[in-house]
């Protein structure tokens, strides 16, 4: 027994020592024949779906863009890590991505959380980080290497006050969201605070623990008040139990969401409890434009699935950074990030945006309505349009 | 104070609270029995949701990915369904204890206890793997239907939620305190070597003892699944949590005491959220710390007094 | 007393040339590796008093950790920057440092004794969940309070400050700073285990009853045990939420806290050796296992493979990897073949 334990022991020590004498080398990983862009997202754990689709979309762009030759002959080589849902893990595999993979540019994450962790280590070693679909306002504010292709939880909290209050009307809301989720408490906060400004009241305001899946009495505090709409700013894999808890409880009133809405299976999971309400979102569907198209039928083709958000601004993030490649004119660490403060005009599946003074995309939000299978466009929001 | 809405959050109480009791059971009598906290057992519950969902899902019952109307499983069914996926629990819940409990039956109280986490995050992660991540539709097994008494609404779910472990939780006391199987388990709660001396079959009667815990989280997976029909592989994570202090609040040991913990969990929580949703959970382990201390051994456990 | 200054003097200096050794010629992808193993040492150590020696089973580190890590950060920030807003990162200096660090420990502290002097009358079980609930309020509290960042947590927490000599290390001096206080309490629970107080714990663990009967004021070592691993639980929590920039309340949830414990058990609960052992080993499992998934291309293998793992070594060995034995001389002559019979008389 004595014995086995000394040979474990021994290899293990062995392969510790090999594994550390990998010797530090700082070769300039702009001279190497590819690309290598890194790419950390939950790919498995509690949020494996938002990193498995935004990867999809990646793959989608990169695939694409090889197959046209790659950027200036040289193919985009894509190293994924899964941060395994943790947010503290995200700043491990970065740490493995920025040293050890060398990688020139870098995009994650989905959440927030994980994309704040990341963002120091890839801001020290001086690697541009595009994050597709961190909404939180701190995220770009890490540090000046730091970017996102999607708009903030600012603006779209303001401008779903904004859709609530002129639009459909409403002068009393509730609000209803998480407790303990950024996405979910930042974009609720921007909600209330808008719509005060405009005028309306917050007649109800209830919470819960992000990983419950029982909300009776969340939604019984907020139905009591009879609020014109409520404002429920969660993920997709939680508003269908709560309409259905709505609607149990007898509150006939519209509900109104963000982007975290958005899924194939947002009908599927809510039934017929979401029937003409609206959540603001990333594109239009059903958009004629050629490239929103394109990527529509490319997506079903390669994955036998439907897009959606996440894939289609991960699916941007890869574009973006080839359009910097251009911009700054090379693939180094420095040139890409040059490249990316000078986005102007970028076209991209989820619309044409600029990257401001503060790394973030100025970019419309699009109001969809929940008819039948159908997701219908009502309204397109512009950043200017929030006073 | 507004009393409709205090009655309301009672109401949604007992409902959630009924819940808690049936997995609490699971919890309390592994531990009357083993002293062992059976990490594994809110895995078995989402695995009861997860062994009822296949089978209604090949045979059709769920709406194709574009939505439209699931339709309604027939009664029987359900029922088929139901007992299935007990049966199949059961059977999970005597693997685990063949396979990560026996045999480590007699080295201490900690061992096992890692083993169950190590069971819980195989079956987590395992879930996740063979399952997939993404929330699955639940299939309809009764068609929502709410009803509005004096202001107090509540749906025909959380009516069978209550009823059901009602009639489960009756039926396990009389089983425990009037049955020949319920007398052994009682006996090998207190003493192994004393049962074996009766001639009782102590591996036996443990591995029965799991069996019917998994069976009754299987038909508490079902139930929530029922109420909130949306199913994840870390389904379970907070409810065993939930229902592991709702045990422990009870008396752990203490079939009633799951029961009454479990309840007592669920109004407290609904009843501090009359006040603020936000602070409900923090409020409850409060309480629960507060009963705690005054009644060091839970509600209904009674504290073995130290021999000098 | 003298004799202890002196060694933890020589381990300093031991620090310093590992961090110095590390930042010059290891990938930094490995100096985080053992970065974070230093941490969880520090935890487990600390936890391995209350579970280990004094045999009361808290289910709470990661409470007194995350008291620690938001009072060291708040105050790190505030001194550093003087204002909670986002920007680039700076070092902290010396002084203020040490002034959080010290901060996070003694607040976590007095939090372990005014958790632990009421719920310590609770045995067992009851106690884990009493502390278990500690813990969870403290994340329910922290997270609804705007001030601290509410969910997103404290971010821009400055880098522990530079050493004299070592302005030019690239990967930083986190390596001494945990390090550091991985040999203090290391050397303080070798010391403790040995001392009076430490044999009361052992005596209160085995039978309070006969240690109340010897004199042996069970409550009050208790409760003595309990500040004892919060201290290093708030140092740990500290040094986290400086080593990663940004700390949030989700950062300890129960997961944590059982973690922790898993990583005494494993190791051999009472053992010290055991404790960084399977600290060891349940902070590394993970990420060397990580090869193995990308080359299979299964994300979500390497947490099956770990679980499995857990469960394997712990059925063959349900002591624990080292029992209560710690590594000794002794120990390494038996398990050296040969070596043990040319020692032996």
């Amino acid at each position: 027994m004595n014995r086995l334990w000394m040979a474990v022991s021994a290899m293990a020590l062995v392969l510790l020592g090999v594994h550390l004498t990998a010797c530090k080398q700082s070769s300039d990983p702009a001279a190497s024949e590819d690309i290598p862009i890194g790419v950390y997202l939950s790919l498995s754990g509690a949020n494996a779906d938002f990193g498995v689709t935004t990867k999809n979309g990646i793959d989608l762009a990169v695939d694409e863009i090889n197959a046209a030759g790659g950027i200036g002959g040289k193919k985009i080589r894509v190293i994924a890590k899964d941060t395994r849902s943790k947010p503290e893990e995200a700043q491990t595999v970065a740490k493995q991505l920025a040293t050890q993979d060398k990688v020139v540019a870098a995009i994650g994450s989905v959440e927030s959380g994980q994309s704040i962790k990341a963002a120091p280590v890839f801001q020290e070693a001086g690697i541009p980080m595009v994050s597709p679909s961190s909404t939180n306002p701190d995220v770009t504010k890490q540090g000046d290497r730091i970017f996102r292709v999607c708009y903030l939880d600012d603006f779209q909290g303001q401008a779903c006050a904004d859709f609530a209050f002129k639009d459909m009307k409403a002068t009393k809301a509730g609000l209803l969201y998480a407790a303990d989720d950024d996405y979910s408490k930042g974009l609720a906060g921007f909600f209330r605070d808008h719509f005060r400004k405009l005028g309306g009241e917050i007649v109800a305001e209830a919470t819960f623990q992000g990983d419950v899946s029982e909300f009776k009495d969340q939604v019984s505090a907020v139905a009591a008040k009879a609020p014109a709409v409520v404002f429920v700013p969660v993920y997709y894999s939680k508003i269908g139990l709560i309409a259905r808890e709505f609607r149990k409880q007898g509150f006939k009133g519209p509900l109104l969401g963000g982007d975290g809405w958005e899924s194939e299976q947002l009908v599927q999971l809510a039934g017929e409890t979401l029937e003409g309400c609206y959540f603001g979102y990333h594109y239009d569907p059903e958009d004629s434009d050629s490239k929103v198209q394109g990527y529509i039928k490319g997506y079903r083709e390669k994955f036998k699935k439907e897009p959606n958000s996440l894939s289609a601004l991960g699916y941007d993030a890869v574009y973006a950074i080839k359009q910097a490649i251009e911009l700054g004119g090379g693939a180094s660490r420095d040139q890409i990030t040059e490249g990316l403060r000078k986005i102007k005009g970028f076209k991209g599946v989820t619309g044409t945006f600029d990257i401001d003074e503060n790394r973030n995309a100025r970019k419309p939000i699009t109001m969809l309505k929940i008819g039948g299978t159908d997701l219908k466009k009502v309204k397109v929001i512009q950043p200017g349009d929030i006073k | 104070m507004d009393f409709t809405q205090l009655l309301q959050n009672m109401t949604n109480g007992v409902a959630k609270g009924s819940c808690y009791a049936l997995v609490a059971v699971g919890y309390t009598m592994v531990y009357g029995v083993l002293q062992l906290i059976n990490f594994a057992h809110s895995d078995v519950y989402m695995l009861g949701a997860y062994f009822a969902y296949w089978p209604a899902k090949w045979m059709g019952y769920l709406p194709d990915e574009k939505g439209g109307r699931a339709q309604d499983v027939p009664l029987a069914l359900v029922g088929l369904f139901v007992v299935g996926s007990m049966v199949a629990c059961a059977a999970v819940g005597a693997l685990i204890e063949r396979a990560a409990y026996r045999p480590l039956r007699n080295s201490g109280r900690l061992a096992p206890l890692i083993t169950a986490i190590g069971v819980s995050l195989l079956l987590e992660y395992g879930g996740q793997m063979v399952f997939g991540t993404e929330p699955r539709l639940f299939p309809t097994f009764v068609e929502a239907q709410s009803y509005d008494v004096g202001g107090v609404k509540f749906a025909n779910t959380s009516i069978i939620i209550v009823v059901t472990a009602a009639v489960l939780m009756g039926a396990l006391t009389l089983f425990v305190n009037h049955t020949r199987q319920g007398r052994a388990l009682r006996a090998v709660s207190h003493s192994f070597n004393n049962a074996r001396l009766m001639g009782i079959n102590v591996n036996a009667t443990i591995t029965m003892t799991f069996m019917l815990g998994s069976s009754l989280a299987a038909v508490g997976g079902i139930l929530v699944a029922m109420d909130q029909p949306t199913i994840t592989p870390l389904m379970g994570l907070r409810m065993g949590l939930k229902a592991f202090v709702a045990a422990v609040l009870g008396g752990i040991g203490s079939i009633p005491g799951a029961a009454l913990g479990g309840l007592l969990l669920g109004v407290s929580e609904s009843v501090v959220a009359y006040w603020s949703t936000t602070y409900s959970e923090a409020v409850a382990f409060l309480i629960l710390i507060g009963v705690l201390l005054v009644r060091p051994a839970g509600i209904l456990g009674s504290a073995a007094r130290e021999k000098v | 007393m003298a004799r202890n200054f002196l060694v933890m003097l020589g381990l300093l200096a031991g620090c310093y040339g590992f961090n110095f050794v590390l930042a010059e010629f290891i990938e930094v992808v490995y100096v985080d590796y053992i970065n974070l193993c230093g941490l969880a040492i520090i935890l487990a150590v600390g936890l391995n008093v209350i579970n280990g020696l004094a045999g009361q089973f808290s289910l709470g580190h990661a409470g007194f950790m995350s008291v620690g890590a938001f009072a060291g950060a708040y105050a790190s920030i505030m001194l550093t920057y003087g204002v909670i807003e986002s920007g680039p990162l700076s070092f902290a200096s010396m002084g203020s440092f040490l002034l959080c660090l010290a901060l996070s420990g003694l607040s976590a502290a007095a939090v372990g004794a005014l958790v632990g002097a009421p719920t310590l009358r609770l045995k067992g079980d009851y106690l884990a969940i009493a502390t278990l609930g500690f813990a969870e309020i403290t994340r329910i509290v922290l997270t609804a309070q705007d001030a601290i960042g509410g969910p997103t947590g404290l971010k821009r927490i400055p880098k522990m400050p530079l050493l004299p000599g070592a302005e030019k290390w690239d990967g930083g001096t986190s390596t001494f700073w945990i390090y550091a206080f991985v040999c203090l309490v290391i050397l303080l629970s070798l010391n403790l285990q040995r001392s009076t107080f430490g044999r009361a714990l052992i005596c209160v663990r085995e039978n309070e009853l006969a240690a109340e009967t010897m004199g042996v004021r069970a409550a009050r070592m208790k409760v003595m045990a309990f500040v004892y691993g919060a201290f290093f639980a708030g140092i740990a929590g500290c040094l986290y939420a400086h080593y990663q920039h940004s700390v949030r309340p989700d950062d300890f949830t129960t997961v944590r806290s059982i973690e922790v414990v898993v990583m005494l058990v494993l190791g051999g609960l009472g053992s010290l050796t055991g404790a960084v052992v399977g600290a060891v080993i349940v902070t590394l499992m993970p990420q060397f296992l990580r090869p193995l998934e990308e080359f299979l291309n299964l994300s979500g293998l390497s947490m099956v493979v770990y679980a499995a793992l857990l469960l394997l070594m712990m059925l063959f060995r349900p002591q624990g990897i080292f029992g209560q034995r710690e590594l000794s001389l002794k120990l390494l002559r038996r398990l050296v073949p040969g070596a043990g019979r040319e020692s032996g008389p």
